[in-house]
């Protein structure tokens, strides 16, 4: 997609881990930038490339559960990939259903480790490919999609918008072309980022 | 050689063997003891002068002799009994001091006036010696004439000692100590009346015979002596099966201890995994980009030489929170010696600061003065204050994150050291507050309870204090004092 590299972003309280990491991943040709505690990541400017977290789970102030929580609120935020020093299973089912790509125990060995990211990175691909078909439609193409994925029927969409249910039908295979869903289902997803437009919030 | 002299002088023999071996026993005993040890040697060797006395009287030819004779062998018999009614009043507690004093002045008053008359306290005159023959016919001597009206001292003397000996006795055996009961009023009762049967018989001509006073008293002799040993026997195998029972306990309680040690740590385990695994994931990661870099076609030195670098760090991480853990586990072996007691503290923290972290709580040290040493047992004290550290936390756990606050803090004041353990928790509720430090008190569930009364257990063998209270403004505060010791000498 772009030329730069894909960036893995590290946020572990443990330097010695996280240089460890740094090392690993860079040797794999990723870009890599490290943050001690998740309040130093949050206060860097929201990365639109490509690129994924790799986040501890207990750290002081906001852990890895409560920054992915904040997280999931964006639909543009990045997946993630857990390390987790202990194999925590309540925290693992909560993170997973939070969306995470994957929840690894430390020590994690390096296959496991890259495949996740690399899980990470083609779900990040997926979602700016998304981004990037959405932003090519008109205005109306937009509006028509968004009362698609709420559920609408064509004739309730036209009363709504005070046009045909033709020029709808019109819009609507415009979105689909465009974006290039093959189902309402896969729109749904698009245009989600990952949720279906309702998101729980805060858990 | 005469049947009369070998018995006679077998028997002096074996009385004095009883008294050497007694005095060669009271040497290893305690002074109390070492005084009935002492008294029954007396007895023995009086004994042994008796029995010599008895020979000589047999075989004396002529009436002024014997009378000196029968003052010595008066002498040897004061010196038997006194000692005898003593060691009866020692031995078996009698109540009736009163009684023993009176018998002994008696037996004063009995020698003199047995000094004052040529014939001792026994004759007044000595008209003959009368020839006798034994069964087997060996001849002996014993006296006739006019006995004397003072031996009525010494017999009313003889009847209190057998009304002080059966009273001893009877209150002994009351009081449940039967066998030196039977042992030693017993036997001490059974031969004094066929001696004092046996000797005025004689006295009076009545009974054709010598005097035996000297195997009676050999009898008593033998009696107590036996007594004496036996008894020190039995003690000594009820200190050694005491001393083996509180052993017992000892390594029961230290088995306990450690089991709360144990699980005062699994309390911790997550948190300690945490520390291990750290510096475990940092390695394995290090350690597979070095073989990727190793794998490429430009291995990059300097990175590869930061990585081992950083290896050793991190196995040497790990290494020391293993360390620190075999340290708690062991059994105690209470080597003391100077330690820093902000050091101890410090890496006592070290150990739960996962724990502190995953709960949210914010921990203050104020450790002082690195130089503040006290003279203990390192795993102890990280013991008392882990102890007080996990009490903190769980206080703590139940309050709102926001509260979550915790300050350990080292003061010196006079020469004693003081370390705080204060949190904001819910305090110490007015029913715990004392039995706070009790054994198996506790007031969650999940603890064995051996936490504080450990903590006071450690602390005071350090000659220290241990302390709780409420604060103001909520939550609880524990403190500890120590005597400081200089830091080197």
């Amino acid at each position: 997609m772009a030329e730069a590299p894909p960036t893995v972003f590290i946020i572990d309280d443990d330097d010695s881990l996280r240089r460890a990491l740094e090392r690993l991943l860079s040797a794999e040709g990723y870009a890599v930038e490290t943050f001690a505690s998740t309040e130093a990541y949050l206060a860097r400017p929201p990365h639109d490339g490509l690129g994924c977290l790799l986040l501890d789970v207990a750290m002081p102030g906001i852990d890895g559960l409560a920054l992915q929580a904040r997280l999931a609120r964006d639909a543009d935020a990045l997946p993630i990939v857990f390390l987790s020093g202990n194999a925590d299973i309540p925290a693992s089912v909560r993170a997973m259903k939070l969306g995470a790509v994957d929840f690894l125990t430390k020590p994690a060995d390096d296959e496991n480790l890259l495949a996740a990211i690399g899980a990470a990175l083609g779900r990040r691909a997926a979602q700016l490919q998304g981004q990037a078909r959405l932003a090519a439609l008109s205005a109306r193409e937009r509006e028509v999609m968004r009362l698609v994925v709420q559920g609408l029927r064509n004739k309730q969409i036209a009363a709504q918008l005070g046009i045909t249910e033709k020029t709808v039908k019109v819009h609507r295979a415009h979105v689909m072309e465009k974006t290039g869903a093959r189902s309402l289902a896969e729109l749904v997803r698009l245009v989600g980022g990952g949720g279906t437009g309702h998101q729980p919030g805060a858990v | 050689m005469s049947l009369l002299t070998i018995a006679w002088s077998m028997c002096a023999g074996a009385c004095a063997i009883i008294g050497l071996t007694q005095i060669l026993l009271s040497v290893r005993e305690p002074r109390p003891q070492r005084k009935l040890y002492l008294l029954s040697a007396t007895m023995s060797f009086a004994a042994t002068a008796t029995a010599l006395v008895e020979l000589a009287l047999m075989k004396s030819q002529d009436v002024a002799r014997y009378g000196r004779l029968l003052q010595w062998e008066n002498l040897t018999i004061f010196a038997l009994l006194v000692p005898l009614v003593w060691f009866i009043h020692l031995r078996l507690h009698s109540r009736r001091a009163w009684l023993a004093i009176t018998i002994t002045l008696l037996w004063c008053a009995t020698l003199v006036i047995n000094f004052a008359y040529p014939y001792s306290v026994v004759f007044t005159e000595i008209t003959e010696l009368d020839a006798h023959a034994t069964v087997w016919g060996e001849p002996y001597a014993n006296a006739l004439g006019s006995l004397n009206p003072w031996v009525l001292v010494p017999n009313i003397a003889s009847v209190l000692i057998l009304a002080f000996i059966a009273d001893a006795g009877f209150q002994s055996w009351r009081a449940g100590e039967r066998r030196p009961a039977v042992l030693v009023a017993g036997s001490s009762l059974l031969f004094i009346v066929m001696a004092g049967i046996q000797a005025p018989l004689v006295d009076a001509g009545l009974l054709d015979m010598p005097y035996m006073v000297s195997f009676a008293y050999l009898a008593i002799v033998f009696a107590l002596a036996y007594e004496l040993v036996d008894s020190a026997r039995r003690t000594a195998i009820l200190t050694r099966e005491r001393a083996a029972a509180l052993g017992d306990a000892r390594e029961a309680r230290e088995e306990l201890e450690r089991l709360g040690r144990a699980s005062l740590l699994g309390e911790f385990v997550t948190g300690i995994a945490h520390e291990l695994n750290q510096p475990l994931a940092a390695i394995l990661a290090n350690a597979q980009a070095a073989r990727r870099q190793l794998a490429g076609p430009a291995p990059n030195v300097d990175e590869l030489r930061e990585i081992v670098d950083d290896v050793v760090r991190d196995d040497k991480r790990a290494g020391e929170v293993i360390h620190r853990l075999r340290g708690l586990l062991q059994k105690h072996a209470g080597h003391r010696e100077r330690v820093s007691l902000a050091a101890v503290v410090r890496e006592t923290a070290d150990l739960v600061r996962a724990e502190l972290q995953a709960h949210d709580i914010r921990l203050a040290l104020e450790l002082g003065d690195p130089a503040w040493t006290v003279e203990a047992d390192r795993v102890g004290l990280q013991e008392v204050v882990l102890n007080l550290l996990s009490n903190a936390i769980r206080a703590l756990r139940e309050v709102p994150r926001a509260v979550r606050a915790l300050r350990l803090a080292l003061s010196l004041s006079d020469s004693t050291l003081c370390l705080s353990v204060a949190d904001r928790g819910r305090g110490i509720s007015a029913e715990a507050m004392p039995r706070l430090f009790d054994s198996f008190y506790t007031s969650t569930t999940g603890s064995l309870g051996m936490g504080l009364a450990l903590c006071k257990r450690i602390v005071e063998a350090h000659g220290g204090t241990i302390e709780a209270r409420n604060r103001d403004g909520g939550g609880a505060e524990f403190r500890v004092t120590l005597p400081m010791v200089k830091a080197n000498g």
